[in-house]
C-alpha cells in the first residue's frame, strides 16, 4: 500500500455500487459465520487439534495455569 | 496473565486457546474485501474478526473472564504485527436479538484490554429488512491512511442506511 495515491478509491463508485458492496458484506458474513462455527466445532475433535490443545495445556502449566484433562 | 494460544490455520487466520473451564475458543480474522469494494486498494487489508466457541463441555454459557479477555487482546495484537495497515471489522451477531448487548461487551473489552495504539469507530448497518447490525472498524492509530479510511467507512455506512 506504500504507493497508494487514492487510498480508498471510491470516487468512481456510484452510490448504488457502494450499497451493493455493503449488502454483499452482510450477506457473505451471514453465510460464512454459520459455516465457520460448524467447521470449528468439527475440527476441534480431530487428533491434530487435540495435539495442539495438549501442547497448550503443557505451556499453560509451565506458567502455573492448570487446565484439567477432559 | 493470558492463556497460551496457537495459530491453527492460514486460510482464515485462526487462533485457538483453551480455558480452565475447558472451553475452546477460536479467534478468526477472515479476509473480506467487500466493505470498500473488491477493486479497492484497501481490499487486501480488510479482515473480519470473530470469536467462536469451538468446544464447550460445560453446557453452560461460557464466561468471558479476565484471562480470556487478555488472551483475545494478545491474539489481536499478534495478528496486527504483520502490518500497521491491516483493517478489522467486527459485526455483532443479531440472530438472537442480543446484538446491542454484544456491542456493549465488545466495547468494554476493546477499551479495557486492547492496547492504546488501536482506534475503533462504530456504526450500525440497517439491512433491507430493517435488521440492525452494530459494526466496528478497528485500525492502528499509526495507520498512514487512517483519516481517509474512517471517512470512507462513515460515508459507506451512512449511504447504505440512507433509504432504510
Amino acid at each position: 500500500m506504500a504507493e497508494l495515491m487514492e487510498p480508498v478509491h471510491q470516487q468512481d463508485l456510484t452510490p448504488e455500487e457502494r450499497k451493493a458492496n455493503v449488502a454483499k458484506l452482510i450477506a457473505r458474513w451471514k453465510v460464512q459465520k454459520k459455516q465457520s462455527e460448524e467447521e470449528s466445532r468439527a475440527r476441534v475433535k480431530t487428533p491434530e487439534y487435540q495435539k495442539i490443545l495438549k501442547e497448550l495445556r503443557e505451556r499453560n502449566a509451565a506458567k502455573g495455569i492448570i487446565i484439567p484433562e477432559e | 496473565m493470558n492463556y497460551e494460544f496457537a495459530y491453527v490455520s492460514g486460510t482464515q487466520n485462526s487462533y485457538t486457546f483453551q480455558t480452565t473451564k475447558l472451553v475452546v475458543y477460536e479467534i478468526k480474522f477472515t479476509h473480506t474485501p467487500y466493505l470498500f469494494g473488491e477493486d479497492s486498494l484497501l481490499a487486501p487489508y480488510v479482515y473480519e474478526f470473530s470469536i467462536i466457541v469451538a468446544d464447550n463441555p460445560t453446557g453452560l454459557n461460557p464466561v468471558f473472564d479476565e484471562r480470556t479477555s487478555h488472551t483475545v487482546a494478545a491474539i489481536f495484537t499478534h495478528f496486527y504485527e504483520q502490518s500497521d495497515e491491516l483493517i478489522t471489522i467486527y459485526i455483532c451477531d443479531s440472530s438472537d436479538g442480543r446484538q446491542l448487548t454484544r456491542q456493549r461487551k465488545f466495547n468494554y473489552w476493546f477499551y479495557y484490554f486492547v492496547k492504546d495504539d488501536f482506534v475503533k469507530y462504530d456504526d450500525i448497518i440497517r439491512d433491507a429488512d430493517g435488521e440492525k447490525y452494530p459494526v466496528s472498524l478497528i485500525l492502528k492509530e499509526r495507520n498512514p491512511y487512517k483519516s481517509q479510511i474512517v471517512s470512507e467507512f462513515i460515508a459507506i455506512i451512512s449511504g447504505y442506511n440512507s433509504d432504510k
